[in-house]
């Protein structure tokens, strides 16, 4: 039977519209890769992103061609985005907001954010502390057209995006062997 | 489950097995996704007050009945345990 929506107010039709979909979300499975299979995806995430930082440091340095180079980063950053919708399947979209998942899926969302916030804490020090020392020594890999402060904040900004999902995927146990 | 969080342990899968609810059933009734109930049963997750006490009510059984800071002794045990301890005290 095609559920009706009922007359009232906005909010409780919002409200009914949420239930309903939450209701649906229940009897599917969240989580449906194998840990093993997700572990190599986000390597294989961590690896694209560190390549592409690679990329962009040598086309800052002019170590690399910018026109050449320019294509195999866009490339780079299309690989990405793949890895990061198999791995949105992987976990069954655990990131979404609080009104679609449960408590345990909360509380996992939740920890994978603490764990990811820590990792960026290190690595920011880290970055900070690196691009620190290169300034000291005259070592700045910004200075082309293409590659510059841009491209280094938009792949900052996706590392940021795609962490918690990368350490959900991770974390999380095997899926369900039965209903 | 975080690490230095006491596990919880609980009777859930054998109450769902006893009562014939799948997993799917009894999710939908208290709430939650399906693979929560498995998480709860191989207590990888402890369930809030809200969640026990909903567990509760489907089950009609207080939540001590359920849920456990010690282990449960087997089904068994308890009893024809309990059986034999009334047989040696007759």
């Amino acid at each position: 039977m095609k559920p009706e929506l009922p007359q009232g107010t906005r909010a409780e039709k919002v409200a009914f519209v949420r239930n309903l979909y939450r209701e649906q979300q229940l009897g599917r499975a969240k989580i449906k890769m194998a840990r093993t299979k997700r572990r190599w995806i986000v390597a294989g995430l961590a690896a694209v992103i560190a390549l592409t930082v690679a990329g962009q440091l040598a086309v800052g340095l002019s170590i690399l061609p910018e026109r050449k180079a320019l294509g195999v980063l866009w490339a780079l950053l299309g690989v990405q985005a793949i890895f990061f919708v198999v791995l949105m399947y992987a976990v069954g979209n655990l990131t979404q907001l609080d009104w679609v998942l449960d408590e345990r899926e909360q509380a996992q969302r939740d920890r994978a954010m603490a764990i990811a916030y820590r990792i960026l804490m290190v690595a920011l020090a880290l970055v900070a502390i690196a691009v620190l020392i290169a300034d000291l020594a005259h070592f700045r890999p910004m200075q082309t057209n293409q590659v510059g402060v841009p491209a280094y904040v938009g792949q900052a900004l996706w590392v940021v995006f795609s962490l918690p999902l990368g350490v959900m995927a991770w974390m999380l146990p095997d899926p369900e062997p039965d209903l | 489950m975080p690490e230095g969080q006491r596990k919880i342990h609980n009777r859930l899968a054998v109450l769902r097995a006893e009562r014939g609810i799948s997993r799917v059933d009894l999710a939908r009734t208290v709430g939650v996704n399906y693979q929560t109930i498995g998480y709860l049963e191989r207590g990888d997750y402890s369930p809030s007050l809200d969640l026990a006490l909903r567990l509760g009510e489907v089950f009609s059984l207080p939540v001590e009945a359920i849920f456990s800071t010690r282990p449960f002794a087997p089904l068994s045990e308890q009893v024809y345990g309990s059986a034999r301890q009334e047989e040696g005290s007759r």
